[in-house]
């Protein structure tokens, strides 16, 4: 079953077929909540719900799929989600992209020291593209993170081409400028 | 440049570090980025793409499996049977639909058909004088007796008030008119090669010919009587063809043994096989036209 496409495991989903379900569940589980995890600042409880509420809404409300590929559609209904949770005004006076917290992921082979480094140089990148606003960090991320083309990611955000590609070029501006002014002219993160 | 030290640079495979390459190069390219921006833009980009993952554990899989299992589609058992019925081989669904078909004609039609054969066998055996101009006689009226018998039982459950449930199976009308008719044809057919086979042995007549004899007004009597069956009862339209078949056997045989006509050597094989190929044109418009005929016979409320 590993290789029926995601619209077959999907007719099949629906046809109540709910070995289809776990295969099309463990394709996307990971993906999809760390692309939220991303969107919605660090939050992995945050974004295990919103993974949770956007697979129901593909049972829910396949029909609105029509002939789109599923994986745009998934991920468009995700951004969305994420973008209501943003909306509300209680969300937006708590929510901090200031120092989210993430997972140790040092490399083994890399000494104390490099290790200690590049866990604040990854909690520095972390924290300035948290300070984008979620328009561009979802840019940013389904075409760096999740790899999807230009179109895809247009179609996703239902936005113009060259939209997205704006975007893209604003955003990596604006990540750049906040790395440096959080670095110091000479001393970047990257250089 | 990228730095060795940047924090998500955890040393990535050479060909996963080459594609990721391409498509930042591809990504800059449909941006019409400058190079001073390509420069800037890389090693961010090779950022993201290098954000370490956090791990779902199957027990997070399991939690939302089962969050989702309520609200899947709920399925009739009907329609879960049907879909385990198209999953199945297309030849063994024929059979399965073929031997549904079979079980639904009453065992006096199995039976009355091996009677109608044997009953033939034994005039033929024991008939003196086995002429091969008696032996197709016999073989042309018992021939069609079969099919009249077989149209009268496979189609009978449109007055049995079977059609309703019929409409609502999976397979086509079109489906179980044919596989019907399959079934019913293919029974006589082989008893009636049987009794081919048994006048061949007993008088020594060619087997084809034989078989010519039965099986061509077969076809014609099966096909009147399907056709007529589309707008009276089936009893009807099998006794009405059954009866135009013998009327006209016995005109021709009438006319044909008028002593100038003799020596008459039986109905030419052009003329059988002419029978054959009309009585197969009425069996396939009566197929292409039944569907159509269904809202007339719908039993009315």
């Amino acid at each position: 079953m590993e290789s029926i496409s995601d619209e077959q495991l999907l007719a099949a989903v629906l046809a109540g077929d709910m070995q289809a379900l776990t295969v099309l569940v463990e394709r996307y589980q990971q993906p999809l909540t760390n692309y939220l995890d991303r969107l919605t600042g660090g939050d992995w409880s945050l974004a295990q719900d919103l993974t949770q509420e956007t697979f129901l809404r593909v049972l829910r409300y396949h029909a609105s799929r029509g002939s789109r590929p599923f994986r745009p559609w998934l991920y468009a209904i995700a951004t969305n989600l994420a973008r209501d949770h943003f909306k509300s005004a209680a969300v937006r006076r708590a929510l901090s992209f200031d120092a989210p917290q993430f997972e140790p992921c040092e490399d083994e082979r890399a000494g104390p020291e490099s290790q200690a480094l590049a866990a604040e140089q990854r909690t520095t990148i972390i924290a300035a593209f948290c300070t984008l606003s979620s328009e561009y960090r979802a840019v940013l991320l389904l075409r760096f993170y999740s790899e999807m083309s230009l179109q895809e990611v247009a179609d996703i955000l239902n936005i113009p081409l060259g939209t997205v590609k704006s975007r893209l070029s604003v955003g990596l501006s604006r990540l750049r400028k906040t790395l440096a002014a959080a670095e110091g002219t000479s001393q970047g993160v990257f250089s | 440049m990228m730095n060795d030290l940047s924090p998500f640079s955890e040393y990535p495979e050479r060909h996963e570090r080459h594609e990721r390459h391409e498509g930042l190069t591809e990504t800059w390219r449909e941006l019409e980025a400058t190079p001073a921006e390509i420069a800037e833009w890389t090693p961010l980009a090779w950022q993201l793409t290098r954000w370490p993952e956090r791990h779902i554990t199957p027990a997070d899989t399991q939690r939302l499996l089962a969050a989702l299992a309520p609200a899947m589609p709920a399925v009739s058992p009907v329609r879960q049977a049907v879909r385990a019925h198209q999953r199945l081989h297309p030849l063994r669904r024929l059979a399965d639909m073929a031997r549904i078909q079979a079980s639904i004609l009453q065992p006096a039609f199995w039976l009355a058909s091996v009677i109608i054969v044997l009953l033939g066998v034994t005039v033929e055996v024991s008939t003196t004088s086995t002429t091969d101009t008696s032996t197709a006689l016999l073989l042309q009226a018992i021939g069609p007796l079969l099919a009249c018998l077989s149209i009268a039982s496979a189609f009978r459950s449109t007055s049995a008030r079977m059609l309703e449930f019929e409409l609502g199976c999976p397979p086509s009308v079109l489906q179980l008119i044919v596989t019907r008719l399959v079934v019913v044809l293919g029974y006589d057919t082989a008893l009636g090669l049987g009794l081919s086979a048994v006048s061949t042995l007993a008088g020594g007549s060619n087997f084809v010919t034989l078989t010519l004899h039965w099986l061509m007004p077969l076809l014609l009597v099966a096909g009147m009587a399907f056709i007529l069956s589309l707008w009276l009862p089936t009893a009807y339209a099998s006794g009405i063809a059954y009866g135009i078949w013998l009327a006209a056997l016995a005109m021709y045989y009438a006319t044909a043994l008028l002593p100038y006509r003799l020596p008459f050597t039986g109905v030419p094989v052009a003329y059988e096989y002419a029978i054959g190929i009309i009585g197969l044109a009425l069996l396939i418009a009566g197929t292409l036209a039944f569907p159509e005929r269904l809202p007339r016979l719908l039993p009315k409320s």
